[in-house]
């Protein structure tokens, strides 16, 4: 066969390929920043969507190779048609075809979207879990800008759940020893907080289940270091969600949310274990709970502000351990209980009424004089320079002493 | 074989797959790119131009003379084919309408299928609503949610609990607005009033979605209210209108008459501490008439809306001197339906705010108690 | 020591001021709440509670297996219904619900039911789970509600 009667249809192989070249260039284009900046940043992931890449054009220079190999060896002088060429040429060039087209429709579907990037990077966080055990921080903190980025509350959403499922994997994890989640937890405020996006009330919730999820993990653990993560992201998540929502269906509810992780803290078992560490942990419970709860009362958010108190109560009354605790630990418990009650004291003649009937339960858990109680958690925050709380307290105090004047008179 | 010209009839023929989720405006390509319909709609040009381009084919090996100028046919052919591709997708999946359409079928046919809204459309829907900067939209969308909400109440299996996805969220789109704009806020009323409606001819118990109207209601008037310095009189107008289907509420399903007391009364608050002191007072009006209906049966129990009524009057007592005298009058109108004299009405109400947190309110009720009853006093020692 | 009590109800619509908030002014309980599912399984797991008061409709929260039964319901709650089979879970340790192991220690008697379903419609399921406390929401209820459930499932009474 002489090379002036090979025909082969080199322009439409060339356009094809050149297509399918620059189609997933086009499809880069369609993806929003973040998602791109991970697929060019990452290298594993860059290597594997190389591949993807690479893999189609392959693909199709073998499909063309095939196809200009059997053009060359056909020999004409045994009866090869015009429509056995045809044929062979419509075969090569429709499987091109598909190919661009399956990179055209399959790319934007499967890389395009969060969700496809987010599943890449969960497979690849929990393949590092399984391996060595703890979680790479560098996918942790992409997982965490996709929620940062990611533009709509069900976006957001989608990167929460997957953010539960990988606590509740690492806590299950033989090797978790109770301090592995530091990046996921101190930055988990960042995909339900974005200044320029209206927060989401459901997006919030989700985030409290994370951290009760962190909260509740498996009772053999060493250290409190992730408890004590929680409990200032808790803190952190709760006054934020105070700040945020002014009115809305179900704000009362979420906040609530974060006050019952709060107190779901204070019960777990295992701290019993680990004594030392728990006394510090309930202390820094007691420290949110009195953030969010006077964080409440200057909002006049009267129910959160009970409620606060109701389980700042519980925690100083009820805990097993209160008698056996140091002294400073129990100042510092009653403190924050005295000085929420000074900050629901100083809004109305109702809220003095209601104090003053939760007092007792205080005074007869502490053993002393109210006046003696108030006086130390006065002196707790004038020496912590909380001098706002440290006033209310004083003057909650100089009430007191007056003639006590009934409220239904 | 290399007659072809190959690289435009591929070009041409490629083109509706690449550009539909490229010609995608970035606020709504989300949406677009969870449904699987473009993937079909990109799909049909292509293999309507391939049937084209094998026709071609076939006429070019039969009748070679004219080759070229098939090939040229076929190019114009493809060339219209994108065109339309063009703007049917550019409707479809460019612009709000097409999507917002194309939802809302969705929607239809799940609703015809199972009798249930698809929460997911439901939610992209909500969603389009909530991030839109522009009231033109919004209303399409809203426009969209009406028709829904009709249908979905209309529906044979409807049991007056299937649009918890829709209202719950309502507020969230009109809290997205930043404009300032009031355009489209009596369009919840209307929507809100269908459910009323139908609900009470198809004799349905007070359920879920009424339940979830009233709150709508009660939330969308507070983000009105605050509205309110900029356009009053619309204000106004909007929040008189959400009063109304409430108190219509309330007249259709008894069952609903606490919780529409409670959202009458936080309408109220919100309003005097934003200086609509009129609203406040049309509140109580409302709340008076609602206690003093006759045809109330005589199992409801008035002591609560008694509370919520006297709580606002509370809050007008403490900053209108020059309405003391009418106020009176209003809880002299209320002491009847309480069962015992004004100094105990007011304290029990006192105490069932105290016992719900409401302390500003139970503080109220008691200074106006005081001056209550120091008035009566002075009115007693004149006589 | 006050009695530790929970009551899981996902109160979107239902005032959550107006039934809890009587709760905590009375101070007599220490009492928690849970909005979901896979709160309260948290919750569950940590602690004893002297009484449980569960909603038929709940949601399930972010836990991948409730969230599925709910999805298998056609993600509604009136459907899903998965306040029952929380409480299938806890009592039957009904692995088909949950493949996690329930936490131990519950008994119906710690349990009450709080619901707007009539009594008829799920009076089979109480009587397999052997709840005898039960309580339907309507509007006209008094604020006190919740206190009285709890007394009652505290004193083993009916209801």
């Amino acid at each position: 066969m002489h090379p002036q009667e090979i025909d082969i249809p080199f322009d439409p192989i060339i356009t094809l390929i050149v297509f399918l070249i620059g189609v997933p260039a086009l499809v880069f284009q369609s993806m929003s920043p973040d998602v791109r900046r991970i697929f060019f940043e990452r290298r594993r992931l860059f290597a594997f969507l190389f591949g993807l890449i690479v893999f189609p054009v392959l693909s199709a220079l073998v499909v063309s190779g095939i196809g200009i190999y059997t053009e060359i060896n056909s020999n004409p002088s045994a009866g090869a048609s015009a429509a056995e060429h045809a044929v062979r040429w419509i075969i090569v060039l429709s499987t091109l075809v598909v190919v661009i087209l399956i990179v055209a429709i399959y790319f934007p579907l499967r890389y395009g979207r969060r969700q496809g990037v987010l599943r890449l990077l969960e497979r690849e966080i929990l393949w590092n879990l399984w391996l060595k055990g703890r979680l790479p921080e560098e996918a942790v903190e992409d997982i965490i800008d996709l929620g940062k980025n990611a533009e709509s509350p069900q976006e957001k959403s989608m990167v929460l759940q997957t953010i539960h499922n990988l606590v509740l994997r690492t806590c299950k994890h033989r090797s978790y020893t109770g301090d592995n989640l530091e990046t996921l937890i101190l930055n988990l405020h960042e995909i339900v907080i974005v200044d320029s996006q209206p927060a989401n009330l459901e997006n919030f919730r989700m985030t409290a289940e994370i951290l009760q999820a962190i909260a509740v993990a498996r009772k053999e653990i060493q250290h409190v270091a992730d408890l004590q993560r929680t409990v200032k992201a808790v803190s952190g998540l709760g006054c934020a969600a105070l700040m945020k929502f002014e009115f809305g269906l179900e704000i009362d509810n979420v906040i609530m949310s974060f006050i019952q992780t709060l107190s779901l803290i204070n019960y777990i078992k295992p701290l019993d274990v680990i004594k030392n560490q728990h006394i510090h942990v309930m202390t820094d419970v007691s420290e949110a709970l009195f953030e969010i709860g006077s964080l409440a009362a200057e909002k006049q958010r009267d129910f959160i502000t009970v409620a606060a108190l109701d389980k700042l109560v519980t925690i100083l009354c009820q805990t097993p351990m209160t008698k056996e605790l140091p002294p400073h630990i129990l100042n510092e418990l009653s403190a924050d209980v005295m000085g929420l009650m000074a900050h629901i004291w100083s809004e109305g003649d109702s809220q003095k009424e209601f104090v003053r009937r939760r007092m007792p339960d205080v005074q007869e858990c502490l053993g002393l004089s109210i006046s003696r109680i108030l006086g130390k958690a006065c002196f707790h925050y004038a020496e912590n320079s909380q001098f706002a709380t440290a006033n209310k307290l004083a003057q909650m105090a100089k009430d007191l002493k007056l003639k006590r004047k009934p409220l239904n008179n | 074989m290399t007659d072809i010209p190959f690289g435009p009839i591929v070009t041409l023929i490629l083109f509706p797959a690449v550009y539909t989720p490229l010609a995608a405006p970035r606020e709504i390509r989300a949406v677009i790119l969870k449904r699987k319909q473009w993937i079909i709609t990109a799909l049909i040009p292509i293999f309507m131009s391939f049937i084209f381009l094998f026709l071609a084919m076939f006429y070019v090996t039969r009748n070679t003379s004219f080759s070229e100028q098939i090939w040229y046919g076929l190019i114009l052919i493809l060339l219209l084919i994108d065109l339309s591709v063009a703007i049917v997708m550019s409707y479809l999946f460019n612009t709000y309408d097409g999507l917002v359409q194309q939802l809302e079928l969705e929607i239809f046919s799940s609703l015809k299928k199972s009798g249930k809204l698809n929460k997911k459309s439901v939610s992209d829907l909500l969603e389009l609503g909530i991030k839109t900067d522009s009231w033109q939209i919004r209303n399409l969308i809203l426009s969209s949610m009406t028709r829904i909400v009709e249908k979905t109440c209309s529906h044979a299996e409807y049991r007056g609990e299937s649009l918890e996805a829709l209202l719950l969220r309502l507020v969230e789109v009109f809290d997205a607005d930043s404009s300032g704009n009031l355009q489209n806020f009596s369009m919840p009323a209307d929507m809100i009033r269908s459910i009323i409606f139908i609900s009470k001819d198809r004799e349905l118990e007070v359920r879920d979605d009424i339940q979830d109207s009233v709150r709508s209601l009660g939330g969308l008037s507070q983000i009105v209210i605050k509205k309110a310095e900029s356009q009053p009189r619309k204000v106004d107008e909007i929040v008189f209108r959400y009063i109304d289907v409430l108190d219509m509420t309330a007249t259709l399903h008894l069952g609903s008459l606490n919780q529409v007391s409670q959202v009458l009364f936080e309408i109220g608050i919100q309003a005097i501490s934003n200086n609509l002191t009129h609203i406040g007072f049309i509140v109580a009006n409302k709340l008076n008439m609602l206690i003093s209906r006759d045809s109330l049966p005589q199992k409801i129990d008035k002591s609560l809306i008694a509370s919520y009524s006297l709580g606002i009057i509370s809050h007008l007592w403490s900053d209108n001197l020059s309405l003391r005298a009418e106020l009176t009058k209003k809880v002299d109108a209320i002491i009847p339906y309480t069962n015992c004299p004004i100094g105990e009405a007011v304290d029990r109400s006192m105490f069932f705010f105290m016992n719900i947190m409401g302390f500003e309110t139970a503080d109220k009720l008691l200074a106006m108690k005081v001056d209550l009853l120091k008035s009566k006093e002075r009115t007693h020692k004149k006589k | 020591m006050k009695p530790r009590v929970l009551w899981i109800e996902d109160s979107a619509r239902l005032e959550l001021r107006n039934l809890a908030a009587p709760v905590y002014s009375s101070g007599r309980f220490d009492f928690n709440l849970a909005e979901n599912v896979t709160s309260a399984v948290n919750l569950l797991k940590v602690t004893s509670f002297d009484a449980i008061v569960v909603d038929v409709r709940l949601p399930p929260g972010v836990d991948p297996y409730w969230k599925k039964l709910y999805q298998n319901a056609g993600a509604d709650k009136v459907n899903a219904q998965l306040g029952i089979k929380l409480l299938h879970w806890l009592i039957n340790k009904d692995h088909i619900i949950h493949p996690d192991d329930p936490p131990n220690g519950f008994s119906a008697n710690q349990l009450g039911v709080f619901t707007v379903e009539n009594r008829e419609d799920i009076q089979d399921e109480l009587d397999a789970l052997g709840i005898s406390v039960f309580c339907q929401k309507t509007t006209g209820l008094p604020d006190a509600i919740l206190i009285k459930i709890f007394d009652t499932i505290i004193d083993h009474k009916p209801m």
